[in-house]
């Protein structure tokens, strides 16, 4: 995709210091372009400091290739950077590890998040591989809310939780995938308890 | 609604999750699986209060250790969740917490105090040595309170986040001079406010405390309470008193709490006081009456003077209304000897209205905001409705009476024409009503008991609140002694009758039928009303929040 083309997400203009006013490209996975202001880059420490240590001036951003972002798609890199551009210039978050956590949804991060679960798990892996620390807490918030009123049964099915014979069969299988020879040692051994030993050793 | 895929989240991420959710919903998620609640277990959690006490089984009575933990919902409900263990495993269970903020941790230890201090000290250390890890209990206040055990204390307080803990009470029956010095000397604890409180000591104990707290520079708020077996004789109170070097205004201020006690007037005089709580009750061996005041619902009173003949403890009370501006929240009297002292009440009354008219001669009235009855004899009418009337109507908005004996509708036409009726934002009566209950509907809220109500009687009560704005969690509620006449009810209700309860797990056949009332004046709110066999109970709840405020009150 063009330069021209790529997809720009809404900037308040005025809010935006003249000095400040660099546009960094990115890309995801499957190829679509953003241009996000630098003030909204400083919501994600991941990116901010990506950038600082590319040190692009305002012609490399537009001679050079868009920056990758590898793991994250185009659906949930534009619901990231709608997010970070609404929020641009707002304090960043410190968790001094008070409890109780108090969370507000605003209404613009509502509506943002008003979107299917398998969406809103891509957005909550985004926010926390590119530390956007606000963003975590508002989508944490919203999965925190889906338990409200929950029965364990009922959470089972909303969280797609396993039980515990379930966990501990995963459990299992991941140790054989690991381990070919612990499957050919278990299934010695129940070749021999079969055959009446009473001891593997 | 399409899963969500809890596992496939960073595990930070689930722990993030799981440290919003407040304590009550997060035992649903702690019990779907193992590994889940030992995720949930390891979130820090705010408690609102956290309870370790003895607790008594006839076998096993110094095995048994309880922990009790209370909190709060978004909502403001507060739930309590009790768990049992040996006393060995106290300390443990007290170092789980250390990661969670408490807004109260109480101590009550007794004799096996030591042990159990002891046990956690040893195990907070070791958990630096080998671990390196540092316990730092972040908890806003905390009391612990021993018979006899002192000594590790100090160094059980060092272990407390400074920057929360707001205040330390300490309530023994001894500790020694040296003990207690070392602990106010704790460079790390002189910012926190400390109360003591502590018996059996002599006068010069006192005077020492008190040059130690002049010496020393301590926050506001920082108390101590001593109290001697021994009346202190006048030349030691003058000694304390003149030690403060006060002015005149301070030792006002200081006495304030006091200001029930006669033996201190030359000390009291014109400050008001806004006392939360207090008792008046007749004491098994007749003409004597223990006076309360403090704290709802505590034992430990700011004031707890040992029983007095009845003149006295009502000169006292009276006292506290010296200042016209003195206020009392809750006004208790009771009578619970009803058997060997019948006239308990009335006596109490009776002191009471000669009290007031030699002592405040002219419109004198009792600034009192909620006044509770509890009597199981007759009542003397003329002498409750003088009384009654005796109420500041500014300030009396709740009317509670238990077990009250009402024979003549006398007493309420008397008291209904009063200003003080009037200004009734509720009224309880846990006693058959023999009066139309047409006499309460002006008041907001009502909870009374009647033998039978007709369906007329009860819609005119779910009507009330219709058509006119009342504040959230206004309700009413009436038991019955006979069964409730639905249909009747139905057939008065201009809606018509549909059944949508609050649960939809809980069955209960008490319950009849819940009706959900839209109101004219709120968008917000509905008037929910749930009619059992034999109790009917209406509530003006959030749309949002319609059980948890239905419940609000009480359970139907």
């Amino acid at each position: 995709m063009s330069v021209e083309n790529a997809p720009v997400v809404d900037v308040d203009e005025a809010a935006i210091p003249v000095e400040k006013k660099m546009y960094y490209r990115f890309e995801s996975n499957d190829k679509k372009e953003f241009r996000v202001s630098e003030l909204a880059i400083q919501q994600s420490e991941t990116l901010n400091r990506l950038v600082e240590a590319m040190g692009y001036t305002s012609e490399d951003v537009e001679n050079k290739p868009a920056i990758a972002i590898e793991n994250i798609d185009g659906k949930t890199l534009k619901l990231v950077f709608q997010w970070c551009e609404h929020h641009k210039g707002e304090a960043i978050p410190v968790d001094d590890g008070s409890v109780p956590k108090i969370v507000e949804i605003p209404e613009f991060d509502a509506k943002l998040m008003d979107i299917d679960n398998g969406l809103l798990f891509k957005l909550i892996w985004a926010a926390d591989y590119l530390n956007i620390v606000q963003l975590l807490n508002v989508s944490c918030k919203k999965v925190a809310n889906m338990a409200q009123g929950k029965t364990p049964a009922q959470l089972r099915r909303v969280y797609l939780l396993p039980s515990d014979e379930e966990d501990e069969a995963a459990k299992r299988a991941a140790q054989e995938a690991q381990d070919p020879r612990a499957r050919e040692v278990e299934e010695e051994f129940e070749e021999r308890k079969r055959q009446g030993g009473n001891s593997f050793f | 609604m399409m899963p969500f895929n809890w596992e496939g989240l960073p595990l930070e991420v689930r722990i993030k999750v799981a440290s919003l959710l407040d304590a009550r919903e997060r035992l649903p998620l702690q019990l779907t699986s193992k590994s889940n609640y030992n995720l949930v277990s390891y979130c820090p959690i705010h408690l609102d209060s956290l309870t370790i006490k003895p607790f008594y089984r006839p076998v096993f009575c110094h095995a048994i250790f309880a922990q009790i933990a209370c909190f709060k919902t978004p909502q403001n409900k507060e739930y309590q969740q009790e768990h049992l263990f040996e006393i060995e495993n106290a300390p443990q269970q007290l170092l789980k917490h250390s990661k969670n903020w408490i807004k109260k941790l109480d101590l009550f230890m007794l004799s096996d105090l030591e042990t159990f201090l002891r046990d956690l000290l040893a195990m907070i250390k070791k958990e630096k040595e080998e671990n390196n890890k540092r316990i730092q209990f972040r908890v806003k206040e905390v009391e612990v309170s021993g018979m006899y055990q002192w000594e590790f204390v100090t160094e059980f307080l060092q272990y407390f986040d400074t920057n929360v803990l707001e205040c330390i009470k300490l309530r023994f029956c001894q500790m020694p001079r040296d003990a207690l010095t070392g602990l106010l000397a704790v460079e790390k604890l002189r910012r926190v406010p400390v109360a003591l409180r502590m018996n059996v000591v002599l006068a010069e104990y006192a005077v020492e405390m008190i040059k130690n707290f002049r010496a020393i520079p301590r926050p506001d708020h920082t108390f101590f309470s001593l109290s001697s077996s021994e009346p202190l004789n006048p030349e030691i109170k003058e000694n304390i008193f003149d030690l403060l070097d006060l002015s005149q205004s301070s030792r006002k201020s200081i006495c304030r709490l006091r200001k029930c006690s006669k033996f201190h007037l030359n000390l009291v005089d014109s400050c008001p006081v806004f006392l939360k709580y207090v008792c008046i009750k007749p004491v098994v061996n007749g003409n004597q009456v223990h006076l309360t005041i403090g704290e709802e619902s505590s034992s430990f009173g700011y004031l707890c003077d040992k029983n007095c003949d009845l003149d006295t403890a009502i000169q006292d009370f009276l006292l506290i209304f010296k200042h016209r501006k003195s206020k009392v929240e809750h006004l208790f009297i009771c009578n619970y000897h009803h058997r060997t002292y019948t006239e308990g009440i009335n006596d109490i009354i009776t002191e009471i209205l000669s009290g007031i008219s030699s002592k405040f001669p002219g419109d004198f009235k009792l600034k009192i905001k909620k006044l509770k009855f509890q009597n199981y004899t007759k009542i003397d009418e003329i002498k409750f409705s003088n009384l009654f009337k005796k109420l500041d109507s500014s300030t009396f908005t709740f009317l509670s009476l238990h077990n009250f004996s009402i024979h003549t509708h006398e007493l309420f036409e008397e008291i209904m024409k009063s200003k003080q009726w009037k200004s009734l934002k509720s009224v309880e009566i846990s006693d058959w009503a023999r009066i139309p209950i047409g006499w309460f509907l002006r008041t907001d809220n009502f909870d009374l008991m009647y033998k039978s109500l007709s369906g007329k009687d009860l819609w005119r009560c779910i009507q009330k609140y219709l058509f006119k704005p009342f504040p959230l969690l206004t309700f009413f509620r009436i038991s019955t002694y006979e069964v409730l006449p639905l249909a009747e009810i139905f057939a008065q209700f201009d809606v018509p009758a549909k059944n949508e309860p609050l649960e939809t797990t809980y069955v209960n056949n008490l319950y009849k039928h819940t009706q959900r009332f839209e109101l004219p004046w709120s968008k917000e709110y509905l008037f929910v009303v749930r009619i059992g066999l034999r109790v009917i109970k209406g509530v003006v709840c959030r749309k949002t929040d319609l059980l948890d405020d239905f419940d609000a009150m009480d359970d139907l």
